[in-house]
């Protein structure tokens, strides 16, 4: 039984990749091969080569100097953030929001083989993510010094501890926001907000461990016996990577106690929280006020109802406007020590372009319409039956993204050209592309979320994180922003500023056309027959 | 008020609904009734515009389908045979929005929703979130959305599934007094006995063809509605 729910739950993550989510068919098993190629390529290609570049560096400055175990710490840390961030978020969602829950707890399943096979999935999610900094260190130590097995099997057991810690944290934490959940009204701005203190400081750590890392690698022998006598952990955590098995198998020890007593605790508790989630107790009997509003007004309103419904379509959707919004005001703050920078690089109106290139790969961060449509599910009849053209309610779901990141991008566009005091016209070409870039990439959203709708799903993690339409959008809309600042750099900056201001606007201002042309024909089309 | 000529629709190999007409006048309820998977909601969600169909012509207050949609769907209201709704929204948001598309002025929304949500004793839970409501309570809900905009036409998937002995009552009620306003009703259902005393027409589907359509009184006869049924579908009673 735990197997097969296991399964269940394993298919739920990589169903897109096994099955067409438009057509609903299976994909060809080349199909299948290119989509796990390019899950893997993303992860261990990119953050993983990440790492192992970071590796390089610090494996040849540490191991030689009889620092192995400082060396394995560091990225146990690592390994344990990106564990947790990545883990911690979906195990709530994973472990009580989603839909079967009832469906299964009808079954004669017990409520503790659910919780298990859940549990279960979130661990190898944790150990997904650990893997993904930890291996490339392992290797790299492996590659460069030579082989030796002790560490290689002490790299291993620091990986599986890693990922029970992991585990433990993602799952408590989950346990956490379920229990709070359940006492709160706008549960979704309270997810949004501590998972944005969470990120907050995650980004602080990660700023201040460059200059910690750098202080370190200069006075390592100095570091290292500080970190060995006041932060013991980090040393056992170390020495274990180093090949230090008495310290793996004791750890490992107290961690599978933890590991068997804490789903305990979880499972315990599991049907009370996943049966209460939606019975939040409201005033009854309230009298509403009645107002009539324009259709158009009314398809608005639903769709940030949607949004600001689910804490996890805002974090994924909107994290950047945050950046956005914080990019602006660090602009301002920090407005000498940027401009002693962006001096050195360009001129005033080249760092404009820069800035704009930025604020561009910003806005691609933001996907609120891809996972738009998917998200419909079981609910598109309402919308279908009603008087509604579907160009009527798409553009509800563009004019969404767009209500959100454009104040947001022109504010950061503001505060660029306020900081760089450039020309009118620069100021003009800077708000235009940015204004473009935003409504673009509304539209590319938009657009794969109508090639790749996942209208049937368990759970809403699916489509807003796991959809290929999010995928697709980040990837395209951050691979052009990407072109705009590299062609700017080698073209633009040399060539003249304001004509490639004004070239880039010119075509991105045209492929917003095109994109809205396609959207009113063939997305019309697609819409209409989903 | 409705009319239905030759609608084919097939998934891939298989035929759902197979070269089937009738029509429905206004001040008349039509039982649509047949085997699962027999096509009545294929045929019923065909009518609201939702599903794309292969052949036929389907008109709605003598438009068509297919070609003036949003016209055709300004005249009907369509409640499912299972009421997925936003769970995001309580049921006060819910009608309010359903009410903006429709159009409704404030003060017919203001009077109808009180009207229809005093009738099913929704009145107090209108204010919670509809992920907490009961299937019957979902049921309810979407029906009050159909009667708030006074459309002319409504199509209703299995209506009284989930719904208490007392709803049941305050629907069908509901459901004579709008044909009585000369309103049509085409719903799809399995309780032949409320079928047989509440409609004036019946049509009955088997395999995706219709076998039997027309009045309640000549597609009976002097049998009862469900010998009817079961000898059109080769089962004894």
């Amino acid at each position: 039984m735990f197997g097969l729910l296991l399964k269940k739950q394993l298919t739920e993550f990589f169903r897109t990749y096994f099955y067409n989510p438009k057509t609903g068919k299976r994909r060809s098993t080349l199909g299948v091969i290119g989509c796990f190629i390019l899950f893997f390529f993303l992860s261990f290609g990119v953050i993983g080569g990440a790492c192992a570049r970071a590796a390089l560096s610090l494996c040849a400055a540490l191991l030689p100097a009889g620092y192995g175990w400082l060396y394995y710490a560091l990225f146990a840390v690592l390994s344990l953030l990106l564990g947790v961030i990545g883990s911690a978020f979906s195990a709530y969602s994973v472990l009580y929001l989603a839909k079967d829950n009832d469906l299964l707890l009808s079954m004669p399943i017990p409520p503790k083989t659910i919780a298990a096979a859940r549990l279960s999935a979130v661990y190898l999610l944790g150990l997904f993510y650990s893997a993904v900094v930890l291996l490339p260190a392992i290797l790299v130590r492996q590659i460069l010094l030579g082989f030796s097995g002790a560490e290689l099997l002490g790299g291993i057991l620091l990986l599986l501890i890693i990922s029970l810690t992991v585990f433990l944290l993602a799952a408590l934490l989950g346990y956490g926001i379920a229990k709070i959940s359940r006492k709160l009204k706008n549960k979704s701005f309270v997810h949004v907000l501590l998972s944005l203190i969470f990120i907050a400081g995650y980004y602080f750590v990660y700023y201040k461990a460059q200059t910690l890392l750098a202080e370190l690698l200069s006075h390592i022998e100095l570091y290292g016996e500080k970190i060995k006598t006041s932060a013991g952990v980090l040393f056992v955590l170390g020495s274990i990577g180093a090949g230090n098995f008495f310290y793996g198998a004791l750890l490992l020890a107290v961690l599978i106690a933890a590991v068997l007593l804490v789903p305990a605790l979880l499972t315990r508790n599991f049907l009370r929280l996943t049966s209460g989630a939606a019975a939040v107790a409201k005033p009854r009997g309230r009298v509403e006020k009645y107002v009539q509003r324009a259709p158009r007004r009314a398809l608005l309103k639903r769709e940030f109802a949607r949004f600001t419904a689910s804490a996890t379509y805002m974090l994924n959707g909107g994290i950047g406007l945050i950046f956005l919004l914080a990019a602006g005001i660090a602009l301002l703050v920090f407005r000498p020590a940027v401009l002693d920078i962006l001096d050195t690089l360009a001129t005033r109106e080249g760092s404009a372009l820069l800035l704009c290139g930025g604020i561009s790969a910003m806005l691609a961060t933001c996907s609120i319409t891809a996972p738009s449509i998917s998200l419909e599910g079981n609910t598109l009849w309402i919308v279908k039956s009603m008087p509604l053209s579907p160009m009527r309610i798409l553009s509800a779901k563009l004019r969404l993204q767009l209500w959100l990141t454009l104040p947001a991008a022109l504010f950061c566009a503001v505060c660029t050209i306020f900081v760089l005091q450039i020309s009118p016209l620069c100021a003009v070409l800077a708000l235009g592309t940015v204004a473009a870039a935003a409504v673009l990439f509304a539209e590319i959203g938009l657009i794969f979320g109508l090639k790749f709708p996942i209208l049937r799903w368990a759970n809403e993690i699916q489509p807003i994180k796991q959809g290929i339409s999010v995928l697709f959008t980040l990837l395209l809309c951050l691979g052009y922003a990407v072109l705009y600042l590299t062609l700017g750099v080698t073209v633009g900056l040399s060539g003249g500023v304001l004509g490639y201001f004004a070239a880039g606007f010119a075509v991105t201002f045209c492929l917003t056309l095109l994109c809205a042309l396609w959207l009113k024909t063939r997305g019309a089309k697609l819409f209409a027959e989903l | 008020m409705l009319q239905i000529n030759h609608l084919t629709k097939t998934y891939g190999d298989k035929t759902a609904v197979d070269d089937l007409s009738l029509s429905i006048e206004g001040g008349q309820i039509c039982a649509f009734i047949g085997h699962n998977g027999a096509g009545k909601t294929t045929t019923l969600r065909a009518v609201t515009g939702i599903l794309p169909f292969d052949r036929g012509e389907i008109t709605v207050c003598g438009k068509d389908i297919v070609r003036a949609p949003l016209e055709c769907k300004k005249e009907m209201a369509y409640i499912p045979d299972n009421p997925d709704l936003y769970d995001y929204m309580t049921g006060h948001k819910y009608l309010q929005f359903v009410a903006d598309i429709y159009a409704v002025p404030t003060d017919v929304r203001q009077k109808n929703i009180s009207f229809y949500a005093e009738k099913f004793g929704m009145t107090g839970d209108l204010s919670l979130p509809i992920a907490a409501y009961s299937h019957g309570m979902k049921q309810k809900l979407s029906i009050i959305a159909a009667w708030i905009h006074s459309p002319k036409l409504i199509l209703m998937d299995e209506p009284f599934v989930g719904l208490d002995p007392r709803a049941a009552h305050t629907v069908k009620e509901m459901m004579r007094d709008f044909c009585a306003h000369g309103g049509a009703i085409f719903f799809s259902t399995h309780v032949l006995e409320v079928a047989e005393k509440l409609c004036g027409r019946v049509a009955i589907i088997r395999g995706g063809k219709l076998v039997r359509f027309g009045r309640m009184e000549e597609v009976r006869g002097d049998e009862s509605l469900e010998e009817v049924f079961f000898e059109l579908s080769g089962e004894d009673a």
